[in-house]
C-alpha cells in the first residue's frame, strides 16, 4: 500500500519536471497545433513558411542579444529602440556611401549597448530602469534625425534574400551558441546571473561581463536594424516598434527564468522565437487587426511567466 | 501523567520528493523540560521544528499539544497554540522599528478605528525586550541601526509574546552574542520553571548537555535515541548522531607549531572601516588563527587579505612585494578566499556542483579559449570524490545539499584552483560534527602540502586545536598573538579579547 502511494508521487514528481523541463516544446507544439487549426490549414503551407521564417529572422537575432543579458538576471527594454536608431543611423551613412551602412548600422548598436553597459555596471542604475530610460531618450533622437522617414536606394534591397538572411542567422546563433556554452564568458555571465557577490570572489570580473553582455545585445540589434532597414528600404520612426515586447515574449515563452542564472538554457532564445513567429504569423493569417494581436501578445506572457516562473528557485535571498 | 506532557508527536513522517525528511518520528515532550535535539546537518531537525511551529505540514503522523489534538495550518495558528519558534535564518525585516518587527502581523492588537496606535505598540514591545533582558535595544529604533547578533534577540523577543508553552529554538546560538547567549539561557530556564517546555536545536555539544534536561538524537530522519540528563555523555551523543565510532583524532594532535619564516600574505598597517593599523603576516606553510568577539573585525581583515575591501591606507602584499588589489588579481595569483555566508557569497546554490566547482578555474580548463563538457565534468567529478561531496551526479544543484555537502563544494573550488593561500572565513559554521572533523583533516594536509591557511574563527576551540600561531583583534587592532603550545587555554585567549 505504501509502495504503491510512494511509486505515484515519485510519478508525480517526475512528470512535473518532465514538464519544466520541456516547457518551451509543449508551448511550441501547442502553438503550432492552434493555430494551424485557426487558420484551416494555410500555417503550415509551403507559402507560409518564408513570412514565418522573416518574422523568426528578427525575433530570434533579438532574442539571442536578450538570453545574455537575461542571463544576468538583468533587462534590456532598449532593444526595439536600438533597432529604429541603428536603421536611422544606417539611413544617414547611405548618402556618403552604400558600403558604410552595414558598419554605421553595427557600430550605433555597439555604443548604445555600451553605454547601457557602463551605467548598469558601474554606475549601479537598475537595468529595467535604466533601458526604458534609455530607449525613450534614443526614440526621441530617432525621431528628430529622421523628421518622418527616409528612404534609401532601392538597390539595396538585394540584401534582403533568403539565402543572406538564414546564411547571417546560421552564422550569428552558432556564434552565439559557442560563445555562451563553452566559453568562459558565456560561463561569467550566467555565474554572474546566479550570484553576482559569489562570482566575484571566484575571481568573475562582474562589471567587465556585464558591459560586454549589454554590448553584445546592442551589437545584435545593430544588426536587425540593418536587415530592417535594406527590407523597407526606408528608415521611419515605426522602425522597431515593440520590438522589445517580442522579444521578451519569445525568450520568457522558450522557458526562460527571468531570473537568470545557471538554470537558463540557451535553447529557450531559438524555440521561443520560432514560437513566437508562428503566433504572429498565425494571427495575420487570421485576419486580427495590430491591436488585436497585441493583446493577444500581452495575454500570452503573464500567462507564460505565470506558468513557467520557478517559486523554488525564486526564494533563494539575494 | 497523560497531561504532564506538552508535545506528543506520533510517527510523524514528512518527505521532500524522493528524500524522506523523517520517518515515523516519535518524541515526547513534559512540562518543564529543556528537550535538546541534535543531529548531523539533513538529520531533520529543522524539519520537525518547523512542522510544530506550523511553519510545514507532516505528510502523516499526529501531534498532540497538552492532550489536545494539534494540526497548526501557519505560524499565526501555532503562536495561538502557544508554540513559537526562533529561527535557524534571519527573520526581521528591514526598514521598519524594532516594535513593528515585534508585532509582525499582530497590528490588529493596536488598532482602534483602523489606526494603528504606535506608540502603545511601542510600548509593549519595550516591555517584551525590557522581559528578556535585552533592555538595551531600544523598542522605536530601526531595525538596520541593530546589528545581526541584537536583531536576532529582536526575534527572541517576538516569539515571547505569546507566551509559549512550547518554545522551539532552531540552531540560535551560533547567531549570537556572549551576552546574547547567557540571556538565551537566562530565558530558557525561567520557560522551564514555569511549567512549559523548550525545545532547543544546536550543533553544540557542549551547550546541549549544559542546558538541556533530555536530549533526542536524529540521524536521517530517524530517532535513535532519547537520553536523560545523567546519561549525557559526549562521546556517545556523537556515535549515536554520526553511526559509528568516532575516532579520536579531531584537531590536530601535535602541539607544537611549525612553518617556514617565508611570508607570503601579508597586511602592512591596514586601514579600513574598523580595522586600525592592523599588521598581520601569513608564513608559508602555516596555519595562522585570527580571533576575536564578534564586532572585532576579523572578518573584514580576511576580505581586506583576499582584495575584497581596498583599505583606507596601508597595503597588503602577497610573497612580500606584489600588491593584492583587487579579488579577480588575487584568485589569479593563488588566494582563495572562503565567506563565512556560504549561500550568498561563496557558493552559487542555484547552479550544479560542476559550475561551482569550474568557476575559478575555467581559464585552467579551457583549450584555445573553448571549455568542453567532459573537461568540466572530469575535473568537477575529481575534486567533489577527493571531498566525499554527497550527490547523485556533478550536474546536481547545490540548493538540494545540506550545509556541510555545500562547504566541501566550496572548499573543492580552491582545490581544484590549486591555490596557495587559503583564507577560509569562519569554515565550520553551521557544519555537523562529521563534516567539521573532515574539514579539520583536510587544513592539516593542505598544511603538510605547504599551503599557507588564514583561519578565521569565533570558535576558540577551534583556533586552539588548529592553529599554528594566534592573533587576537579588538576593536580593530591587534591585541594579542599566541604561539601554538601545550598549555594554551581559552582563558587565556579570552584575556585579550575582551
Amino acid at each position: 500500500m505504501d509502495s504503491i502511494s510512494e511509486e505515484r508521487k515519485r510519478g508525480k514528481f517526475r512528470t512535473r519536471e518532465f514538464l519544466a523541463n520541456n516547457f518551451s516544446f509543449i508551448g511550441f507544439a501547442l502553438v503550432v497545433v492552434l493555430f494551424e487549426i485557426l487558420t484551416q490549414g494555410k500555417l503550415l503551407g509551403a507559402r507560409n513558411m518564408m513570412n514565418i521564417f522573416n518574422d523568426f529572422f528578427t525575433i530570434g537575432l533579438g532574442a539571442l542579444g536578450l538570453i545574455f543579458v537575461m542571463s544576468l538576471g538583468e533587462l534590456d527594454l532598449s532593444v526595439g529602440a536600438i533597432v529604429g536608431f541603428s536603421a536611422a543611423i544606417g539611413s544617414f551613412a547611405a548618402d556618403a556611401s552604400l558600403v558604410l551602412i552595414l558598419p554605421a548600422c553595427l557600430i550605433s548598436g555597439l555604443l548604445i549597448g555600451l553605454m547601457n553597459g557602463l551605467l548598469v555596471s558601474r554606475l549601479h542604475v537598475e537595468s529595467f530602469i535604466e533601458t526604458l530610460a534609455m530607449s525613450f531618450v534614443i526614440r526621441g533622437i530617432t525621431t528628430f534625425l529622421l523628421n518622418g522617414t527616409r528612404g534609401i536606394g532601392i538597390a539595396m534591397r538585394v540584401f534582403d534574400g533568403d539565402i543572406i538572411k538564414v546564411a547571417t542567422f546560421a552564422v550569428v546563433a552558432v556564434a552565439c551558441y559557442i560563445l555562451y556554452e563553452y566559453t568562459m564568458f558565456g560561463k561569467h555571465i550566467r555565474s554572474v546571473g546566479s550570484i553576482a557577490e559569489a562570482a566575484r570572489q571566484s575571481g568573475v570580473p562582474v562589471e567587465k561581463t556585464k558591459l560586454l553582455a549589454f554590448m553584445l545585445c546592442g551589437l545584435l540589434c545593430g544588426i536587425v536594424g540593418f536587415f530592417c532597414l535594406v527590407r523597407a528600404c526606408t528608415a521611419s520612426t515605426k522602425t522597431g516598434n515593440a520590438f522589445e515586447f517580442s522579444t521578451l515574449l519569445a525568450v520568457v515563452f522558450g522557458g526562460m527564468p527571468l531570473t537568470g542564472g545557471w538554470p537558463v538554457r540557451f535553447r529557450s532564445a531559438l524555440v521561443g522565437s520560432v514560437s513566437m513567429a508562428v503566433i504572429t504569423s498565425g494571427m495575420s493569417l487570421m485576419g486580427l487587426s495590430g491591436l488585436t494581436q497585441q493583446i493577444v501578445q500581452g495575454a500570452i506572457l503573464i500567462g507564460v511567466v505565470t506558468l513557467s516562473f520557478d517559486r523554488r528557485n525564486a526564494v533563494v535571498i539575494k | 501523567m497523560e497531561n504532564s506532557n506538552i508535545l506528543v508527536a506520533e510517527k510523524v513522517s514528512k518527505s521532500f520528493g524522493p528524500v524522506n525528511a523523517l520517518s515515523d518520528v516519535d518524541i515526547t515532550i513534559g512540562s518543564g523540560e529543556i528537550r535538546g535535539l541534535i543531529g548531523e546537518n539533513g538529520s531533520g531537525k529543522s524539519t520537525f521544528a518547523s512542522i510544530c511551529a506550523g511553519i510545514q505540514r507532516a505528510d502523516s503522523g499526529t501531534l498532540l499539544l497538552c492532550g489536545q489534538e494539534y494540526k497548526p495550518g501557519n505560524t499565526i495558528d501555532a503562536m495561538n497554540r502557544g508554540v513559537s519558534m526562533v529561527i535557524q535564518e534571519q527573520g526581521t525585516i528591514s526598514g521598519i522599528s524594532v516594535a513593528a518587527n515585534i508585532f509582525l502581523g499582530k497590528e490588529k492588537l493596536f488598532r482602534k478605528h483602523g489606526i494603528l496606535n504606535a506608540a502603545r505598540m511601542e510600548q509593549e514591545a519595550q516591555k517584551l525586550l525590557d522581559f528578556i533582558g535585552a533592555d538595551f535595544i531600544k523598542a522605536h529604533d530601526i531595525i538596520d541601526t541593530l546589528t545581526f547578533e541584537d536583531r536576532k534577540l529582536v526575534e527572541l523577543a517576538r516569539t515571547q509574546y505569546c507566551d509559549p508553552k512550547l518554545w522551539i529554538i532552531d540552531e540560535t546560538t551560533t547567531a549570537l552574542t556572549v551576552t546574547g547567549r547567557e540571556l538565551l539561557y537566562k530565558l530558557m530556564k525561567k520557560t522551564r520553571d514555569k511549567g512549559c517546555s523548550v525545545l532547543f536545536i544546536s550543533h553544540d555539544i557542549d551547550e546541549i548537555q549544559r542546558m538541556c534536561d533530555s536530549l533526542t538524537i536524529l540521524r536521517d530522519g530517524v530517532v535513535t535515541a532519547n537520553l536523560y540528563k545523567e546519561d549525557f555523555d559526549e562521546d556517545k551523543i556523537k556515535q549515536l548522531m554520526i553511526g559509528r565510532e568516532m575516532s579520536g583524532h579531531y584537531y590536530r594532535e601535535d602541539t607544537q607549531g611549525t612553518c617556514s619564516d617565508e611570508s607570503v600574505l601579508e597586511a602592512r598597517e591596514v586601514c579600513a572601516g574598523i580595522l586600525k593599523n592592523v599588521t598581520v603576516s601569513l608564513h608559508k606553510g602555516e596555519i595562522l588563527g585570527l580571533g576575536g568577539l564578534n564586532d572585532c573585525g576579523i572578518h573584514e581583515l580576511g576580505k581586506v587579505m583576499a582584495g575584497l575591501i581596498s583599505p583606507d591606507s596601508g597595503k597588503v602584499y602577497e610573497y612580500g612585494t606584489k600588491e593584492v588589489t583587487d579579488i579577480g588579481w588575487a584568485v589569479d595569483h593563488g588566494i582563495g578566499y572562503v565567506s563565512k555566508n556560504r549561500n550568498t557569497e561563496s557558493m552559487m546554490p542555484v547552479g550544479s556542483i560542476a559550475d561551482n566547482i569550474c568557476l575559478p578555474s575555467l581559464k585552467e580548463l579551457s583549450l584555445h579559449k573553448l571549455i568542453r563538457k567532459k573537461t568540466q565534468k572530469t575535473f568537477a567529478e575529481k575534486w567533489s570524490e577527493t571531498l566525499e561531496v554527497k550527490s547523485n551526479s556533478v550536474y546536481q544543484f547545490c540548493n538540494a545539499l545540506s550545509g556541510g555537502n555545500k562547504q566541501k563544494v566550496v572548499l573543492a573550488k580552491w582545490l581544484g584552483k590549486d591555490s596557495s593561500i587559503l583564507i577560509l572565513d569562519c569554515p565550520t559554521r553551521g557544519i555537523d560534527i562529521k563534516t567539521k572533523a573532515s574539514i579539520y583533516h583536510l587544513i592539516e594536509d593542505l598544511k603538510k602540502k605547504g599551503k599557507s591557511i588564514l583561519l578565521i574563527s569565533e570558535e576558540l576551540p577551534e583556533l586552539i586545536g588548529m592553529s599554528d600561531r594566534i592573533v587576537i583583534l579588538k576593536d580593530g587592532a591587534v591585541s594579542g598573538e599566541f604561539q601554538r603550545a601545550e598549555g594554551l587555554t581559552e582563558a587565556k585567549l579570552i584575556q585579550k579579547m575582551i
